[in-house]
């Protein structure tokens, strides 16, 4: 195969942060290939350079042996070039076809070519078997099939040479991916180059050619997936040796601190179940059974319809999260962006906010705000390490730490992760744990929501399962298993 | 903190700091009058009602709102002191005291409505304006006779420590908000609320007590800036006040608030009020026809928003 894109001695530098140092990396024509590492290792770096989207400080990139630097994301577009993100870059309230050809509508005459653009959209919707029309509003459809249209956006155009997809399978059922697989394959034998992004590990064995891993800013291998183990890509992703994966359990549990009575709300009905002190407690089920709703009203973020909670034997209402906090409760919420961090304002203040009643005596003692939210800044090991820094600069598993900092800081009792490590890289991710079952066993109880199984399995003490709003299982010790969970949740009897 | 950080920090205050000086330098050489202490006075005198006003609007923006309804207030002060002193004989002071709790209390009633009527501060603000201008003509008749007591007018005009009063105040006001912005639980959470509402909200952050305080204090800076402009006018215009809300927002702008909220800062106002005052007063003295201001002023707002987005 040829060499189609080829990168030597890139780097590129932000206020505070190096990231990429002189990098190289090549891609051949009509091949996968994935680029891994932690978050903050300097992948999306890379690929926003290759887009357009950033300017290179220093290095060469060679186009089929021509060198480009692309000023703007529409040159590069212009080069063949373009991307799907886990942001998506769509108008919801136009319609599939519109969406498709945003951008570049098909003039006639002094007005958009529509009939041409409904025909062209229903042709590509129908080669890709995409089960959507040219006329749906894009507000209608699901985020899979959302996602089908924005790689068709991208397809499209048709001197396409290289498609980077960042994530592209986070969304997607296990059908969906399969689907995405083959779309991927029959883009391959067209020729095209794929620059593939995901956290996935087993997903890249299946799909890419070559992988390229990245730490700190600078790349450490590129090697052919056949040669590589998924142990082996950890490996070199985290720099050392990841035996286990999850730490030793906590093996404290201890008195209810909470107890949700038949609560119901909107997305679930009638749960009940304790909390101990010391204990991990997952709640996991597939997407849309419930279980952000579910941690959001008793966090008071969403009205109960019925039901009760009581703390330590007293009964609590929880009717907002000001409440909630003041009964001791925090929540790492499942959009850290949306919802679990103010990106304007630095890691410290970030820290601080849950906490702002201890720190005004009765005005706000700044110097006792830096010390305390210092103090948990670091205990987390936060990169890069200025607590002024703005949070917007930092990786995801960083951005999750600062909101766990948070919680550290108002000292919560009962923690709730939602989704604690979605979009985290494996070394954040193991840290994350090791906290978990920390405050575990120092006498905190801690509740799961998680859709990854494994997660479940591995940090909890005890789980429930909920199928469409309701508690279909509670599995504890040996019954923890993997196959438990699955029949659990899927309601079906042998899954493999 | 080293010099570096807080230079980055406030990049665009520094610029309009530095327009300021600049402008300050060009009118110095340009006229002997302009760097004269009389002159500096008026162009203090001048910046103040805008710069009182500013400073509410400067929390209302970063609490990633606006308050449009800002001159009404402003005018609605005037307006109920001037009818309760000339009309129905109230002492000036219980008319003035009476006159900022309305005006406060218009300003609650903009939050109560933007946090408990979902209905966006754009709109909500939109409607006191016209709401508020309808009363100041409806208990004024229109009529812009009415002149204040004599006593009244040292606001506008007496010495405070060697400043005029209107200076004075200002400066109170700046510092009182600046320390608000600073060191209060409310000052943080019209940050917070600004910069990310929902984080805010599931952070603990009592919202709906922020955003409607933030507005009636606002109100308050409406009120006290309407107490010296019926000062120095001496009477009650009921159209007091009218494009002031723009002049706010400018000085605000000019000060490198960002209008989507969560950054800001006081001394940015500070510094956009003076400058336009500057700009006001210096193309007076080198006669400059005054139609010439608005231009230069809304130049100035476009090239210091344009110079701080093509920064980023």
């Amino acid at each position: 195969m040829e060499t189609l894109l080829e990168i030597t001695g890139l780097s590129k530098s932000f206020p505070g942060v190096r990231a990429l140092d002189s990098v190289d990396f090549d891609l051949a024509e009509g091949e996968v290939h994935a680029l891994l590492g932690e978050n903050g290792a300097g992948k999306s770096t890379l690929v926003k350079i290759i887009t357009g989207a950033y300017r290179k400080d220093e290095g060469v990139m060679r186009l089929n042996g021509r060198a480009v630097d692309f000023h703007t994301p529409s040159e590069a577009q212009q080069a063949g070039i373009g991307g799907i993100y886990q942001e998506f870059s769509q108008v919801n309230t136009l319609t599939v076809a519109e969406n498709i050809f945003l951008g570049a509508y098909p003039m006639r005459w002094f007005g958009v070519d529509w009939a041409a653009i409904n025909l062209e959209a229903a042709r590509l919707l129908e080669r890709f078997g995409v089960d959507a029309r040219p006329t749906d509003k894009l507000s209608t459809l699901g985020v899979a099939t959302r996602q089908m249209i924005e790689i068709l956006k991208v397809v499209h155009r048709k001197n396409l040479k290289i498609l980077i997809m960042d994530e592209p399978t986070s969304a997607l059922s296990d059908a969906e991916t399969n689907l995405l697989f083959e779309f991927v394959r029959t883009l391959q034998s067209l020729g095209v180059s794929i620059i593939y992004i995901s956290h996935r590990l087993d997903e890249i064995k299946q799909i890419c050619n070559r992988i390229t891993v990245f730490k700190n800013g600078s790349k450490v291998s590129t090697s052919l997936a056949s040669e590589m183990t998924i142990d082996d890509i950890v490996t070199q992703m985290v720099g050392s040796e990841l035996k286990d994966h999850f730490p030793a359990k906590s093996t404290h549990a201890d008195t209810t601190v909470l107890q949700v009575t038949d609560l119901s709300g909107e997305g679930f009905r009638n749960i009940s179940f304790a909390a101990r002190r010391g204990e991990v407690l997952g709640i996991t089920g597939l997407v849309g059974s419930g279980k952000t709703e579910l941690l959001e009203t008793i966090f008071g973020a969403r009205p109960a319809l019925s039901g009760s909670l009581s703390l330590d034997g007293r009964t609590i209402t929880n009717s907002s999260p000001m409440e909630a906090i003041r009964n001791g409760i925090g929540l790492l919420p499942e959009s850290r962006k949306e919802q679990g961090l103010n990106l304007v304002m630095s890691c410290l203040e970030n820290i601080s906010l849950a906490s702002l009643d201890k720190i005004a005596h009765p005005f706000l003692d700044l110097a006792e705000e830096a010390r305390v939210a210092e103090e948990n800044f670091d205990r987390l090991e936060i990169r890069p390490g200025d607590p002024k820094n703005r949070v917007v600069n930092l990786s995801g598993g960083n951005q999750q730490k600062i909101v766990l900092a948070k919680w550290l800081m108002r000292d919560a009792n009962i923690l709730m992760f939602d989704e604690p490590t979605r979009g985290i890289d494996v070394g954040a991710k193991f840290q994350i744990y090791s906290l978990i079952i920390e405050l575990a066993k120092a006498g905190k109880s801690i509740i799961i929501a998680s859709s990854e199984i494994d997660e479940v399995i591995g940090l909890c003490n005890r789980a429930l399962v909920l199928r469409k709003g309701e508690v279909v299982k509670e599995l504890a010790g040996n019954e923890l298993n993997s196959e438990n969970v699955v029949f659990s949740m899927s309601g079906r009897r042998n899954v493999h | 903190m080293s010099i570096k950080v807080i230079l980055a920090d406030s990049k665009q205050q520094v610029i309009a700091l530095a327009c300021l000086v600049a402008v300050v330098i060009v009118l110095s050489f340009m006229s002997e009058y302009f760097f004269t202490a009389n002159n500096l006075f008026n162009i203090g005198k001048q910046a103040s009602i805008n710069l009182i006003i500013g400073l509410g609007m400067t929390m209302v923006i970063i609490s990633a709102g606006i308050d449009l309804s800002v001159g009404s207030l402003l005018a609605l002060t005037i307006s109920i002191m001037a009818v309760l002193n000339v009309v129905y004989g109230v002492n000036i002071v219980v008319a003035g005291t009476l006159a900022v709790a309305a005006t406060v209390f218009a300003g609650m009633i903009n939050g109560l409505v933007i946090q408990y009527g979902k209905v966006p501060a754009f709109i909500t603000t939109l409607g006191m304006m016209g709401v508020a201008r309808g009363v100041v003509l409806l208990i004024s008749r229109g009529n812009p006779s009415m002149s204040f007591p004599e006593e009244f007018l040292w606001i506008a005009d007496g010495l405070v420590l060697g400043i005029p009063f209107p200076i004075f105040l200002s400066i109170v006001i700046a510092v009182l908000v600046t320390l608000l912005l600073k060191y209060t639980r409310l000052g943080r959470g019209i940050y917070a609320i600004g910069g990310n509402e929902e984080a805010a909200r599931l952070s603990g952050i009592n919202i709906a007590y922020v955003r409607i305080a933030t507005y009636t204090l606002c109100g308050l800076c409406c009120a006290l800036g309407g107490i010296i402009y019926a000062a120095r006018v001496g009477a009650a215009p009921p159209s007091a006040g009218i494009g002031y809300e723009l002049n706010a927002i400018a000085a605000v702008i000019i000060g490198g608030t960002a209008l989507n909220g969560g950054q800001g800062k006081v001394s940015g106002t500070v510094i956009g009020a003076l400058l336009m005052a500057v700009i006001a007063n210096g193309l007076n003295i080198i006669e400059v026809d005054p139609y010439w201001q608005s231009i230069v002023i809304g130049a100035i707002i476009v090239i210091a928003v344009m110079f701080s987005n093509l920064r980023k």
